[in-house]
């Protein structure tokens, strides 16, 4: 038990360390420290889950010691700079002031074809437009472009616009009344019932979705692909 | 600091539950091995009674720290050492001194490797 243990925290920081070698491209959208130990957790859970003849302290333990040094390391991360950037490293400038950075790209191992596979994903097509392009730590690339590039904005054009944007609560889940989200909209059942059967609808069950936005506005969708009323 | 306080009394725990483990271990492998070769060195003696006495107090020991064993080592490892120890009672009650000779030195030896398993060293963890 005790070899486990020390061999998950031996393991724990070689696989750290070589995902951080490797780069940012192999991450995709978690951090170092969070990739190992989705990698890991994953197999510890599964080996004593399938042999009924390793005892559960072979997975229990490894998981709990991966778990206390995963939280330990994201407080250090958080307390430390410096830390952060050996632990999950720095984000890199792939392009600048719309010129590109040819070493970054080197010292990324990121190609010239991901480059633009990855701005074409974005929507961008011609490379001058882009102002920066920033490789993150997670290995997302964020782009931004040229005001000149960009769409206008309502402010950029000077207009007025009246602000339609509400979040929507939902009430009736497939069915279930969500009594939490009723109250916190600050309605009861007997609203909610007397909305219902304005739609001609006499019982919640009977309901895919239903919900209002802070503006009032309500979407009712019956069951069964019908449409309900708005 | 007080957000560092549980990840690291959860690794002292497990650190310390695993050395004591390991300890626990060591003295409970070397308690029955040296019950094994008193077995074996009173078949020398032709004192059976002392045999069946000893081996049966083997199989007490090795019984009572069974739970710990199971939640703490591979069930093979302790399928294998529980035929060795019936094998020992076998020969025993039958008076065969080859095969006590021969059950307790396995058994020994089993007991070693698990112990050697267990402890905590740079051969282990490599």
């Amino acid at each position: 038990m005790l070899t486990a243990f020390v061999r998950t925290i031996l393991l724990y920081f070689l696989i750290m360390l070589g995902l951080r070698l490797t780069g940012k491209r192999q991450l995709g959208e978690l951090e170092p420290t969070e990739l190992v130990l989705t990698m890991l957790l994953s197999d510890l859970a599964a080996v004593p889950m399938q042999d009924f003849g390793i005892p559960l302290a072979y997975g229990v333990v490894p998981i709990a010691t991966l778990l206390a040094l995963s939280t330990l390391l994201s407080y250090g991360c958080m307390r430390s700079v410096r830390l952060r950037r050996l632990v999950c490293g720095s984000p890199a400038t792939l392009i600048r002031e719309g010129v590109l950075q040819q070493d970054a790209l080197r010292a990324n191992r990121f190609t010239l074809d991901e480059l633009l596979e990855e701005l074409r994903s974005q929507g961008v097509t011609d490379l001058t437009e882009v102002k920066y392009a920033v490789l993150e730590t997670d290995g997302q690339l964020s782009v931004l472009r040229y005001p000149r590039a960009e769409p206008p904005t309502a402010a950029m054009l000077g207009l007025s616009v009246e602000d339609e944007l509400f979040l929507p609560h939902i009430l009736i889940n497939d069915g279930r009344v969500l009594r939490d989200a009723l109250a916190y909209c600050g309605h009861d059942g007997a609203w909610l019932t007397a909305r219902l059967r304005e739609r001609g609808i006499s019982d919640p069950r009977a309901v895919l979705l239903f919900s209002v936005t802070d503006a009032g506005q309500i979407l009712c969708i019956k069951k069964s692909g019908k449409e309900g009323t708005r | 600091m007080k957000q560092l306080l549980p990840p690291l009394l959860v690794l002292a725990l497990l650190a310390g539950i695993s050395a004591a483990n390991a300890r626990a271990l060591a003295q409970s492998t070397e308690a029955w091995a040296s019950l094994a070769e008193e077995a074996a060195v009173s078949a020398e003696a032709d004192d059976y009674d002392a045999v069946r006495e000893t081996v049966a107090s083997l199989g007490r020991a090795w019984e009572a720290r069974q739970t710990l064993l199971r939640v703490t080592v591979c069930h093979d490892t302790l399928d294998d050492l529980a035929l060795t120890l019936a094998s020992l009672h076998r020969a025993a009650a039958e008076e065969d001194i080859d095969a006590i000779r021969e059950s307790a030195a396995i058994f020994r030896l089993q007991l070693r490797l698990l112990r050697e398993a267990e402890a905590f060293s740079l051969r282990n963890i490599l």
